[in-house]
């Protein structure tokens, strides 16, 4: 093979990888952005998690009645949200997940008290739902 | 000074590669858990994981305190999550690998330290001789 063939064979090369790069770096990039954290479905009680810390210390629920929580988790860090009773017992279990995203939990209907708002990952992540 | 304690064979250095990688890796996922207590945990992997490498005369001659403080570390990460710990793919995974981490550090005591129970023979004559210092000092003097 002549150098000059080579060397043109080179640049080629250069500048195919160059171009698969670029792709990668587009493609990934359409990929971030498409992972917005969304809206919050109507009527749903917001609750976000930046920092590893709850970002609202307490946060106010109906009573009696069935409601949401939506969770936004706004870290590459695993969080969930868990709703425990006083004494402990579990009332809602939010999935784990990485953020920047959100999700849904769905809670059943509570008595009026103050239940606690925990992630599993974080033991020392805490906040206050006020069911009233 | 040689960072392996023995003979330089292929076994050798690629059980305390496997070692140093392991134990790198869980103190990178703990690191991305983000509170404090995660990053000290990680924090407390990268420093036993740079010991067990380190090529200084004084590193290699207490290596069997730092595999035994690095195992300690380990199991002691495993019963935190045990008793508190989340149940997600991540922390299995992480808890996958300090398990083989363990069994890596305990086949590396029987290579160099007669194996655990030396090690912690050792250790308790170790502490022994250093809360011994003070009185052995005075009378010296």
């Amino acid at each position: 093979m002549t150098p000059v063939r080579d060397r043109s064979r080179r640049s080629r090369s250069v500048v195919l990888a160059a171009i698969a790069l670029i792709a990668v770096a587009v493609l990934s990039g359409c990929q971030t952005a498409g992972t917005g954290i969304g809206t919050p479905p109507p009527g749903a009680i917001v609750v976000s998690a930046n920092y590893s810390v709850f970002e609202q210390a307490s946060v106010q629920a109906p009573a009696n009645q069935a409601f949401t929580i939506w969770f936004e988790n706004r870290e590459n860090v695993p969080h969930n949200v868990r709703v425990v009773q006083g004494t402990g017992a579990n009332v809602a279990l939010g999935q784990i997940f990485n953020g920047p995203a959100a999700q849904p939990l769905n809670v059943p209907s509570i008595a009026p008290a103050t239940y606690k708002l925990r992630c599993d990952v974080h033991p020392d992540m805490l906040a206050e739902l006020v069911a009233n | 000074m040689s960072v392996i304690e023995g003979p330089r064979t292929p076994v050798a250095i690629g059980l305390r590669v496997a070692i140093v990688v392991l134990t790198l890796a869980t103190a990178y996922i703990h690191y991305t858990l983000g509170s404090m207590m995660f990053v000290f945990n990680a924090a407390g992997y990268v420093v036993l994981a740079a010991a067990m490498v380190t090529p200084l005369p004084i590193f290699a001659r207490y290596r069997w305190w730092i595999r035994g403080a690095l195992l300690g570390w380990t199991v002691v990460t495993i019963l935190g999550w045990v008793m508190f710990g989340a149940r997600f793919d991540l922390a299995y995974f992480s808890k996958a690998i300090e398990v083989v981490l363990i069994v890596l550090l305990v086949v590396e005591m029987f290579m160099y330290d007669g194996g655990p129970i030396n090690v912690v023979r050792k250790g308790i004559a170790w502490l022994i001789s250093i809360a011994r210092y003070p009185f052995n000092r005075g009378t010296q003097a």
